[in-house]
């Protein structure tokens, strides 16, 4: 199974290239330590090892493929798109394009609705700076990801909701390449008009009824609401029902 | 069209990029950069009908 580096992109700086501060509340640093933290189970469930780096290590973990996570950002709040970056330079250039073509494939199919800039936009994106440090740490696939546009109210709303989907697609992409199990469809409730649509009919069932989306925080859950979590609850409800049916031993 | 990214928003350089911004539908973009397309035939439909929003 493969090691995958998973560069958090400016994290955790504070000063100079700290990223896009975005146009609705959420940062691309916040956004990308979220995506970890959402990836990073999916990538284990899958049988792959996760490694966290940050923007600026002292040195790279070995590692059999990389990605870097970033989001973009424009003055002009039109501006949207997926994009992603290889280093042509680098003796590992066609095996990551290959990685970065499958990525984007899964990213469309996941749903992401902002539409594609071409690969390697920008300079900087195909001239990552630690694209070559994860090659010389043992990546033969490594790639730089701009997910879409923070700066975009309607990419950062997709993102944001979607962040389930968008780990899924980069543990499918993994799962392409150095095999495992891929993930099963992510059920999370991911839009607003949802949300509000189970929050009216348990309404007058339970006035504390709340139907968390995926991203927000609550007093009362340490996960977000889905249908996968029901799920799992209505089984362990069956579960309960057979120890009703069974005899209780009380010691004596 | 063309877009100025912010500062420090993405890649190396603090010098603001001046690219070209026209996002093109997956299935626009295969059509324009064909060497681009992957191999998996039934990811690239899914794709295509997927990201159409």
């Amino acid at each position: 199974m493969a090691r995958v580096g998973c560069q958090l992109g400016h994290v955790p700086r504070t000063s100079g290239r700290t990223g896009t501060a975005g146009c609705c509340g959420e940062t691309e640093q916040e956004y990308v330590k979220r995506l970890f933290d959402t990836l990073e189970p999916k990538l284990r469930t899958s049988g792959h090892t996760p490694l966290k780096i940050l923007a600026d290590p002292s040195s790279y973990p070995a590692m059999d493929a990389f990605f870097a996570f970033h989001c973009d950002g424009s003055k002009d709040h039109s501006a949207r798109g997926c994009s992603f970056g290889f280093d042509d330079r680098l003796s590992s250039a066609a095996a990551s394009k290959k990685f970065g073509d499958r990525w984007r494939a899964e990213h469309n199919a996941a749903g992401y609705p902002g539409g594609n800039q071409r690969t390697n936009y920008t300079i900087d994106i195909n001239h990552y700076y630690a694209l070559d440090d994860a090659l010389a740490a043992g990546a033969g696939r490594g790639i730089c990801i701009e997910f879409g546009f923070l700066t975009n109210p309607d990419d950062n709303d997709w993102l944001i909701d979607n962040v389930g989907r968008v780990a899924d697609a980069l543990v499918r992409t993994v799962v392409a390449f150095f095999g495992g199990t891929p993930p099963e469809e992510d059920l999370s409730i991911v839009d607003h008009e949802t949300k509000q649509y189970f929050d009216n009919q348990f309404k007058d069932v339970d006035n504390a009824f709340s139907t968390v989306l995926r991203g927000d925080e609550s007093d009362h859950r340490t996960h977000p609401g889905n249908l996968q979590n029901i799920l799992d609850a209505i089984e362990t409800l069956q579960g309960d029902i057979k120890q009703i049916k069974q005899k209780l031993g009380i010691p004596g | 069209m063309t877009h100025e990214a912010e500062p420090g928003a993405d890649g190396i350089d603090e010098v603001p990029d001046t690219v070209e911004i026209e996002p093109l539908s997956y299935e626009d973009f295969l059509a324009r950069f064909p060497e681009d397309r992957p191999e998996d035939e039934d990811l690239v439909r899914r794709a295509t009908e997927n990201s159409r929003g």
